[in-house]
C-alpha cells in the first residue's frame, strides 16, 4: 500500500512506533541517493550559536 | 525495516557512532553533519509533542538508515497565515548515500523520511505542508520531489535555501512514493 493509499483509505496519518516499512516500497524507491544530509545549519553557521548560548549563561 | 519514534538515547548514540565508524573505515569524515549530535537533539524532545525524532531502523534496532527531527508549527512561506511541519534535521546513513556508497543498501531513505514528515503534517492538521532549510548538496533532491525554493533561511540558516512542499503538491508527491 502506498502512502497515498494510506491517506485516502484511513484519513489518518498517525505514525506508530515500530510501524513496519513495506518492503515493496524499499525495493521500488530510488531517489538517487543525493540526500547525504538534509537540512539546516552547516557547522560554520551553528558554532557561533553554541558560543553565544554559553556566553549568555 | 521499521519506524522508531523518539527512540532511546542508547540506541541513538549507538547508531550515530556506527555512522562515524563506518565512514572512518572508508577513510572518510562525516563532513557537514559532523557536529550534529543526534543524541543532544533527542534531549530536546519534550512532552509537548511538537518536536519528534523519527528513525528508520532494522527490525532488531541494530542499524539505523536515516534520522529526522521535525517540529511544528512553523510559519508557511507559501500559504498566507498557514503553518507547516518543519524538518529541522535529516541525515541519511552514509551507506545509503550515492556520493559515498554507490551500491547503497537502501535507495529511497530521503523520500521515505519526507513522506513521514508529510504524514505528520497531515496528522497535525497542517495539510501536508512541510518546509526545511536544505544543505547545498541536497537542493536538487528537494526540487525533484516538488518542494519550492522560497528564499533563504533565517538567522544562522540565512545561507541555506528554504524549501517548502505546498499543500497542493502533497498528493502528487505521495503518489510518486
Amino acid at each position: 500500500m502506498t502512502m497515498s493509499e494510506i491517506l485516502k483509505k484511513k484519513m489518518t496519518t498517525r505514525l506508530e512506533d515500530g510501524q513496519k516499512v513495506d518492503p515493496r516500497l524499499l525495493d521500488r524507491l530510488d531517489d538517487g541517493g543525493p540526500v547525504g544530509a538534509g537540512t539546516e545549519r552547516v557547522s560554520a553557521i551553528e558554532r557561533p550559536a553554541k558560543r553565544r548560548r554559553v556566553a549568555a549563561r | 525495516m521499521k519506524l522508531a519514534i523518539n527512540p532511546s538515547p542508547l540506541d541513538v548514540n549507538m547508531w550515530e557512532k556506527q555512522w562515524v565508524d563506518w565512514l572512518a573505515a572508508q577513510g572518510r569524515f562525516r563532513g557537514e553533519t559532523a557536529h550534529w549530535d543526534w543524541l543532544g537533539k533527542l534531549l530536546r524532545v519534550g512532552p509537548d509533542g511538537n518536536i519528534v525524532l523519527l528513525a528508520l531502523v532494522d527490525d532488531d534496532d541494530s542499524l539505523c538508515h536515516g534520522l529526522m527531527m521535525i517540529k511544528w508549527p512553523m510559519a508557511s512561506r507559501l500559504a498566507p497565515d498557514g503553518f507547516a511541519a518543519h524538518v529541522e534535521y535529516l541525515e541519511i546513513a552514509p551507506w545509503n548515500r550515492a556520493a559515498i556508497s554507490p551500491a547503497r543498501v537502501h535507495k529511497g531513505m530521503g523520500t521515505l523520511l519526507i513522506s513521514y514528515a508529510v504524514m505528520c503534517s497531515v496528522d497535525w492538521s497542517l495539510e501536508g505542508r512541510v518546509n526545511l532549510c536544505s544543505l547545498p548538496q541536497a537542493e536538487g533532491f528537494y526540487e525533484r520531489i516538488g518542494m519550492i525554493a522560497c528564499g533563504t533561511g533565517a538567522g544562522y540558516d540565512r545561507e541555506l535555501t528554504f524549501f517548502e512542499l505546498p499543500a497542493m503538491s502533497v498528493e502528487e508527491f505521495l503518489n510518486g512514493v
